[in-house]
């Protein structure tokens, strides 16, 4: 075979598409037959597709809920962790605050500082007597 | 709409704004929406079976090359780099795994599908096409892989040897001297079934 038989292959550096060959393209579609396109269903093969992807698909644990739930479970968790610091702070600091003041009172109204002492930490341990270290 | 032929290869004009378009289908899918990936495979699952089918020879074997190879691709999605076109890399992803595949299933005999250009041939046309059949085959044979994808593709498939370039991850040009090399080997294996051939 000469180029003459493929008046329009060229080489490469010229970058001009190669015609096509009609007889060796009638020899080949006879042995290779052509691609079953026809007898695809495309559609079937899609779903199929995206049933194997989404089952490949990591499960974040968030997925068990519903769509509305998936926007409602941050929001709880926020107002659960500002709902924890407003108890913390609303309960410890004052209590403390208060004690504080209250031992100071006692001993400036003459209580012994060991008795006032020792009612302030049982306040704070939660062991206190209401009426210990009060003047009588 | 991006307009495809029928191989779902979007035309040259095309094929930026197809890249376009996958470029945001796959950053929909990277934010975990699987809807951008079914457009994907509507878009790319014809080409894919063309080449696949190439590959196995086996409709049924095509079309499980084409979903394994929409899988590794969703499975690599986020490695993937946009700024490349995603037709390319799937096809070569249906390449290699077909390789695999033929590999595994080596003893399943393929049976090319003809398209039933002579309903009613005569005994002598019969033979004939059944001699130029095999002797066709021996010199298919004879081809490289590529070479045979190649000439296939091209001239069965009508495939430009741009398309097969980036299918096959060649230049063009490479494309073309392959086409050149495997014409050559088979006009030379089958002189005898050309017409007006020495």
């Amino acid at each position: 075979m000469t180029d003459s038989d493929f008046p329009r292959l060229v080489r490469d550096d010229e970058g001009v598409e190669p015609g096509h060959d009609p007889q060796l393209a009638g020899l080949l579609r006879e042995g290779v037959g052509t691609v079953p396109a026809h007898e695809v269903q495309w559609q079937v093969l899609a779903q199929r597709i995206m049933s194997a992807v989404m089952q490949q698909r990591p499960t974040p644990w968030w997925s068990y809920a519903e769509k509305w739930e998936r926007r409602v479970i941050p929001i709880a968790l926020a107002a659960g962790i500002l709902g924890a610091v407003a108890l913390w702070s609303l309960g410890a600091t004052p209590s403390s605050a208060t004690t504080s003041a209250d031992l100071l009172t006692a001993v400036v109204d003459g209580t012994p500082v060991t008795d006032a002492t020792a009612t302030y930490a049982n306040l704070l341990i939660g062991t206190a007597d209401p009426v210990a270290g009060v003047p009588e | 709409m991006t307009d495809v032929d029928a191989a779902g290869t979007p035309a040259a004009p095309d094929r930026a704004a197809a890249h376009a378009r996958d470029v945001l289908l796959i950053t929909r899918v990277r934010r975990g929406d699987p809807s951008a990936f079914d457009a994907l495979v509507h878009a790319y699952m014809r080409q894919a079976f063309q080449l696949a089918y190439r590959v196995v020879g086996h409709r049924e074997d095509a079309e499980d090359l084409v979903q394994e190879a929409f899988l590794a691709a969703y499975q690599y999605l986020d490695s993937f780099d946009v700024e490349r076109p995603f037709g390319p890399w799937l096809m070569r992803i249906v390449l290699n795994r077909g390789a695999n595949l033929r590999r595994s299933r080596a003893r399943r005999e393929t049976e090319p599908e003809t398209d039933g250009v002579s309903s009613a041939p005569s005994a002598l046309e019969e033979s004939e096409r059944t001699e130029a059949r095999e002797q066709l085959v021996r010199a298919m044979a004879q081809l490289s892989e590529r070479q045979r994808l190649i000439v296939t593709l091209f001239d069965v498939d009508g495939r430009t040897s741009t398309e097969i370039g980036e299918m096959l991850d060649l230049s063009a040009g490479t494309v073309r001297w392959h086409l050149h090399e495997a014409r050559q080997r088979l006009r030379a294996a089958l002189s005898g079934f050309f017409k007006g051939d020495a």
